[in-house]
């Protein structure tokens, strides 16, 4: 009989994959950002399970403040650019979204593999290694396929999620100074690239990537 | 007066004669021969858009046949009207549908009616004529009786065809699955993707213009009336300001106000429908309930303080047969808001649901060119950002003197901006029902005018703003005061052919969405 | 292992259930799905009577079709009728040949073949779109439901129908393969029973039917067939769900006393009844809650139905 945190942790890793294979079929901001939202939570739920797992209380805060941060500040603070932007919120896709769909599930079979040739398949970390890194390519893949700059940003956003998941499930955390400094390092990404998103809409009155390669006068 | 002053110069130099009178369209008589320059230099010189094209027949034995051409001048406030006489022995005048594309329908419906005939007009195909009556008859002309049953024909949809390969015609309608009413839509497709779309009407071709020949002002109201169920006042008001128009005369300030309640009322009720609409065209079953119990509110309270559901039996030539009085009309006012915010909040749970932005965004936009092109009118034109409203372009009854209020535009074009559309007019709707009622004198003044003996050979024009956009009537009388011309334009003859353009690209499912977001009337074409 | 006539008796025990459930059920959802929108919703018993006026009806069947239009329905009926039989509702006891999910699956193809053929068959341009979407639909809706199944089936090894709870029951960490599996077929279900966000089965709107453009040319008799039909597909659609997932308070081997089985017997019966409440509440909240995708999109929902029931797959596979 498994420890209801360890089934908690196992639904978690269920849950931020599904949230991830959203991303990639929605083709609407708002969704992208429920989806982060949603996945955000289910990291900080994960978080908590593996604290009270190994007892360690500053997991728990980490778990408390990632909540908060990730799901609820972050996005309503890039909610508020997006309809600051004004943009329609409908983006061109370079891939439509059931091919995504067989991408990021091609890239599930390929961090299966990674992962188990990495810690070898008995090791019981070797499926939380496998979700984290198909999350983490299925991050960079949202991103390399849409052209809204926020897209982009939200693609750095979901992969930090990956990576922050990873090393937490992993190796049970950093210290927590570590863990504030890359909660905060977060924010103050958001704060440049949100900069740089205004900056690029006042140059080219369009936040589409696609349309940078064209030469204003 | 510049554009006045244009206006009289443009009519001196093209017309034979010419009249120019407050208050009463200006009207020119121009010759077969001239018409076509003389309504291309229209267009060019003042910016004019065809809002009427009809024909008359006065039944004698010379000049016995006419046509009829109504501009609207946009930068006055008045119609112009130029009159054409024909040859009895060749009733036939160039096509005008290369200078205005929407004078296809009325030259098609001229052809079926009168047998006046336009040469190089692009469709020749029957309008009104789908077999009731043999070809060779032309049931508006004089020596035609509506009472008497003539043989039917059968005759074949004319139909376009559209050829290539993987390209499918799918035939809709008359008869539909639904409990609506009959139009026939032919389909051309690629798999689902939208081709062209040929969209025919007039099944149900009622003879009205026929039946009001012959009657006086009081017996044809009926007719106007029930025209149409959701545009009744707007129709009526067209009706009665014409025929105030030929009498010269204006209602008192009473019942100038609460024609404006009335027709405000009304948009009211549409506009919730055609939201609740929308949301049924993708499925959205809890705004689409939701929203039509708000339009059953607002027509229970059309029926409390008006008597009517549809408002009817209100509007009279002359004025109005009756009103709640001021202390109801203040209540009715108060109990608009609360409804209004209801719809907000249901209309917030519709336009928060990424499935709604989804269908709803980028399906069937209506360029601001074709809106404008095909003289599109009503939220649907005002939504791809032609800003054209009669309550303010040519201002009647009370908008005459209500203070200025808002027209809103949207510029995107697509069935979002025709649904925001509506919601962006009913503030100025609210704001007009109220500033209505504040207005209305308490002194007990007359409500309605009594109407003098109309001059014979007498005519008037009336245009009205619907909830769908411009309404237009055309009256003329003979020597015994009595109708000999009735003629009907409304917003949706005008608006229909502004779907087919809108479709192509779109899915075959997104048909009857796009369709939904104009929310136009088969019965005002079927008259 | 029963005896023929004991079998006999339960199956025709099964199929009267049917005939009563199927129906009610659909009220239900009506019911339910009207309250939610604010409005009273038709009675529990509308479909009955619906059934009993098509029963009355004249039927019309159009000169241009062939025997396939006559013979679909009966074809559909039974195909679908045996698949119900075959779903365990509140006993897992064993069929007498191999009623396995790839029996099943097929057997719900069957209806599916024969319904795009009948609506091809009257030549109608509406029943031929709704052919062409329907096929386009079950192109994508079949492997999830295979999949999605085969999830469940494989840790226990055995593809029959009944042992699948059991499977699901003593598989190790069922939830997360699960969960994922419930999902996706959830996604499924919606799609074969004409549900929105794929179908409108209310709507009036010729050109945007799936399923309603099929049977559009139906009428009397047959087209109340077709109903019913399409009400046991959904009833054993959603007993399946929720049997295979949450495969809780099923009646164990009949072994032991009398008053034991007979206890165990009403707690099945009971929670039955809760997990068919739970799924009409289901299907009328998500009715009410989506509209309707566009045609296009719902290819989208289904790919990522597959998408899941592979990753549901993978995780079984490796154990995990």
């Amino acid at each position: 009989m498994m420890h209801w945190n360890d089934t908690l942790i196992s639904w978690m890793g269920a849950f931020v994959l599904l949230t991830g294979f959203m991303t990639v079929v929605f083709r609407r901001f708002g969704n992208v950002l429920g989806c982060y939202r949603l996945q955000s939570i289910g990291f900080a739920l994960a978080t908590a399970a593996v604290g009270l797992d190994l007892g360690e209380p500053h997991l728990y805060a980490l778990a408390v403040l990632s909540g908060v941060i990730k799901g609820y500040l972050v996005p309503n603070w890039i909610g508020g650019f997006a309809r600051r932007l004004g943009s329609r919120a409908e983006e061109k896709m370079a891939v439509s979204p059931a091919v995504s769909l067989f991408i990021a599930g091609g890239l599930l079979l390929a961090a299966h593999i990674i992962s188990r040739t990495a810690v070898g398949s008995a090791s019981a970390k070797v499926d939380d290694l496998m979700i984290a890194l198909a999350l983490l390519l299925i991050g960079f893949f949202f991103m390399v396929s849409r052209s809204h700059v926020l897209s982009h940003m939200m693609g750095i956003l979901f992969m930090e999620n990956a990576v922050t998941g990873a090393v937490v499930m992993l190796s049970s955390g950093l210290p927590l100074i570590v863990d504030l400094g890359i909660l905060f390092d977060v924010l103050v990404g958001i704060l440049v690239m949100s900069i740089l998103v205004f900056r690029i809409q006042g140059a080219f009155d369009s936040v589409d990537t696609s349309e940078l390669t064209t030469l204003h006068g | 007066m510049t554009h006045f002053n244009a206006v009289e110069g443009f009519l001196s130099i093209w017309t034979i004669d010419y009249h120019i009178e407050n208050d009463r369209p200006f009207f020119g008589r121009v010759e077969r021969d001239r018409l076509f320059c003389c309504l291309e230099s229209a267009k060019s010189e003042l910016g004019a858009r065809l809002s009427m094209l009809t024909a008359r027949d006065y039944g004698r034995m010379n000049d016995r046949f006419s046509l009829l051409v109504i501009l609207d001048i946009p930068a006055t406030t008045s119609y112009l009207a130029i009159e054409t006489p024909l040859p009895d022995d060749n009733l036939t005048y160039r096509s005008l549908t290369p200078l205005f594309p929407n004078a296809s329908w009325p030259e098609r419906e001229i052809r079926d009616m009168f047998g006046i005939t336009a040469c190089d007009t692009p469709d020749t195909r029957p309008f009104i004529r789908k077999g009731a009556w043999p070809a060779d008859l032309f049931p508006l002309r004089k020596d035609i009786s509506p009472h008497r049953a003539y043989p039917i024909e059968r005759v074949l949809l004319p139909t376009t065809v559209v050829e290539g390969e993987g390209v499918i015609e799918v035939p809709v309608g008359p008869i539909h699955a639904g409990i609506i009413e009959p139009g026939h839509f032919r389909i051309q497709v690629i798999g689902d993707t939208l081709l062209s779309l040929d969209a025919q009407f007039a099944f149900c071709h009622r003879g009205i213009e026929k039946l009001a020949e012959g009657r006086d002002p009081l017996g044809a109201l009926l007719l106007a009336e029930r025209q149409c169920g959701t545009c009744s006042v707007s129709n009526t008001l067209s009706f009665c300001l014409a025929v105030e128009n030929a009498a010269g005369i204006s209602v008192p300030p009473r019942a100038a106000y609460i024609r404006v309640i009335l027709a405000e009322l009304e948009r009211l009720y549409n506009h919730v429908n055609d939201i609740a609409a929308i949301a049924a065209g993708i499925g959205m079953a809890f705004v689409t309930q939701q929203g039509l119990v708000l339009k059953e509110e607002l027509q229970r309270i059309n029926a409390g303080f008006f008597g009517h559901r549809f408002l009817r039996n209100v509007v009279i030539p002359g004025g109005i047969r009756s009103y709640p009085g001021i202390d109801p009309l203040n209540e009715m006012v108060e109990l608009l808001a609360p409804i209004v915010r209801r719809l907000d909040s249901i209309v917030a749970v519709a336009i928060g649901n990424s499935i709604f932005q989804d269908r709803l965004e980028n399906t069937g936009i209506l360029t601001r060119s074709n809106a404008n092109e095909l003289g599109g009118v009503g939220p649907a034109a005002r939504a791809s950002g032609v800003s054209i409203d009669t309550r303010c372009d040519h201002p009647y009854d009370g908008y005459r003197i209500l203070p200025g209020f808002d027209i809103p535009t949207r510029h995107e074009c697509d069935v979002m901006a025709r649904f925001r559309m509506r919601l962006d007019e009913i503030p100025t709707t609210l704001a007009l029902i109220e500033a209505a009622v504040k207005s209305l004198p308490v002194v007990s003044s007359p409500i309605a005018a009594t109407i003098p003996i109309i001059a014979p050979g007498s005519w008037g024009f009336g245009a009205t703003e619907s909830a769908r956009g411009e309404n237009c009537v055309f009256i003329a009388f003979d020597a015994h005061g009595r109708i000999d011309r009735y003629a009907v334009r409304t917003a949706s003859y005008l608006n229909w052919p502004l779907i087919p353009t809108t479709v192509r690209g779109n899915i075959l499912p997104d048909f009857p969405l796009i369709n939904k977001s104009f929310e136009l009337c088969y019965a005002d074409v079927d008259r | 292992m029963l005896t023929g006539i004991a079998f006999a008796i339960r199956l025709l025990i099964k199929i009267a259930a049917l005939a009563i459930l199927a129906p009610l059920i659909q009220g239900c959802i009506k019911q339910f799905k009207g309250r939610l929108q604010g409005r009273h919703g038709p009675r529990l018993l509308q479909p009955f009577f619906d059934l009993i006026k098509y029963a009355r009806k004249e039927q019309v069947i159009s000169r241009e079709t062939s025997w396939v239009f006559s013979a679909a329905p009966l074809f559909s009926f039974a195909a679908v009728l045996t698949a119900a039989l075959m779903v365990p509702w509140v006993d897992r006891s064993p069929w007498p040949f191999p009623a396995d999910l790839i029996l099943f699956v097929y057997l719900l193809a069957i209806p599916r073949f024969m319904m795009a053929l009948a609506g091809l068959d009257a030549a109608g341009s509406f029943g031929g779109m709704a052919s062409s979407r329907e096929s386009a639909v079950s192109a994508l809706a079949e492997p999830v439901l295979l999949l999605s199944l085969l999830t469940i089936a494989l840790p226990g090894g055995s593809l029959h129908l009944e042992a699948i709870p059991v499977a699901a029951n003593s598989l190790p960490l069922a939830a997360r393969a699960g969960g994922l599996a419930a999902i996706a077929f959830y996604c499924v279900v919606l799609a074969e029973i004409g549900r929105i966000p794929v179908d409108n089965p209310d709507t009036h709107l010729e050109l945007t039917m799936i399923h309603e453009g099929m049977i559009l040319e139906y009428s009397g008799p047959l087209l109340g067939l077709l109903h019913f039909t399409h009400w046991i597909k959904q009833i054993t659609l959603l007993v399946l769900l929720f049997n295979v997932f949450i495969p809780i308070g099923m009646m164990v081997e009949s072994t032991g006393a009398w008053t034991a089985i007979i206890f165990s017997a009403l707690i099945a019966v009971v929670t039955f009844l809760a997990k068919m409440i739970t799924a009409i509440a289901l299907l009328a909240i998500t009715e009410t809650w989506l509209a309707k995708l566009r045609l296009f999109q719902m290819m989208d929902l289904l790919g990522f139905a597959f998408v899941l029931s592979i990753t549901a797959l993978l995780f079984v596979a490796t154990g995990v």
